[in-house]
């Protein structure tokens, strides 16, 4: 008879003790977890961000190549960009644009390139995706090239 | 009476295991192998989404590329013809070394960006120049096939490098705010 209840009561909290380790192996779990669906969210923030600045480039580099003048064409760079990513650019650094005139594909004269290229530099803050591995701020480059009309005054003295 | 017992008292105990035991066993260790699948598919799934929408970016930047190097084609007219009273693009436009191509090659400098413009695409040259008919009159333009090649974060498999084609054509107009053809 003692036996038995031994054995009863050994069953019983066998039992009691393993209801529930599903839910406590979840529990254990559930951060990896988290930190998965985080990975998710900066691929994608990742690929988001880089895409607009390729196109912040793009239009900055067309936008330049309307501008008369180098200070012009820079001024009227930034707008454009700044127009495109008002509130990516959080990081230390922010938004940053270099015009480069271009001839045949090495630097020139503002006055006698026939192409600008446009490098655009926003530092996009990543603080929350820091828990799966990403740095705090990235740098996101895009590099873009428009044509520089033929026949239009570039001296910059209005011409 | 003893050779009634039922079978289930006969059966030696150290064949008898506890319950307990059993199920817990049963249990341990499910949540670990589903993490593990869970896990694996979701970095699987993290790089085609990557790779994917690395892929649309690279068709943006294709055509753009492809758009900006028709127009630095379509923009480089003839000045001899100029002279001679006539309109026309130059015949080296589309030449290696010429407006197009360098334009691609400046684009090249950008940050691990592969930008060509193939010798051929689709049977078509990758930089053609000529002469076609618009609603104000027939019309020189430049059209441009340009591949951008992408660079994939697993380079595996469907998830390698792909190259992105795209084609523009750009028309050139006389006159600034006229757009009348010539």
């Amino acid at each position: 008879m003692r036996l038995r209840t031994m054995r009863l009561r050994t069953w019983l909290g066998a039992r009691l003790s393993e209801r529930g380790s599903m839910a406590v192996e979840f529990v254990v779990i559930t951060p990896a977890f988290v930190l998965l669906l985080l990975l998710i969210g900066a691929g994608g923030q990742w690929v988001s961000a880089s895409g607009q600045v390729d196109g912040a480039a793009r239009d900055a580099a067309r936008a330049a190549t309307l501008g008369r003048s180098p200070a012009e064409a820079r001024s009227q760079a930034r707008l454009a960009a700044a127009a495109d990513l008002p509130t990516l650019c959080s990081g230390s650094g922010g938004l940053q644009i270099q015009v480069t005139p271009l001839s045949d594909g090495s630097a020139a004269p503002f006055a006698t390139a026939n192409e600008l290229q446009v490098r655009v530099t926003c530092t996009a803050g990543l603080a929350v995706f820091r828990l799966v591995g990403f740095p705090a701020t990235h740098p996101f480059q895009a590099v873009a090239v428009a044509p520089l009309d033929t026949f239009v005054c570039r001296n910059g003295a209005g011409c | 009476m003893l050779g009634r017992v039922p079978q289930i008292f006969r059966r030696p105990r150290s064949t008898r295991r506890p319950p307990s035991r059993r199920s817990r066993s049963d249990d341990r260790g499910s949540i670990a192998l589903w993490v593990i699948i869970f896990t694996f598919a979701v970095i699987v799934l993290v790089a085609l989404m990557v790779d994917g929408g690395q892929l649309m970016n690279a068709k943006e930047r294709a055509a753009d590329v492809a758009e900006q190097a028709a127009r630095a084609a379509a923009n480089d007219v003839s000045v001899a013809d100029l002279r001679a009273g006539k309109v026309a693009i130059a015949t080296g436009a589309c030449a290696p070394g010429g407006p197009a191509a360098s334009l691609v090659a400046s684009y090249g400098q950008g940050i691990g960006v592969t930008a060509v413009i193939p010798a051929t695409y689709r049977g078509s040259q990758g930089c053609t120049t000529g002469l076609k008919m618009t609603a104000t009159g027939p019309a020189h333009f430049a059209t441009v096939t340009v591949e951008v090649t992408t660079v994939p974060v697993i380079p595996i498999g469907i998830f390698g490098s792909y190259q992105v084609p795209a084609t523009a054509t750009a028309v050139l107009e006389c006159g600034i705010n006229q757009g009348v053809a010539c």
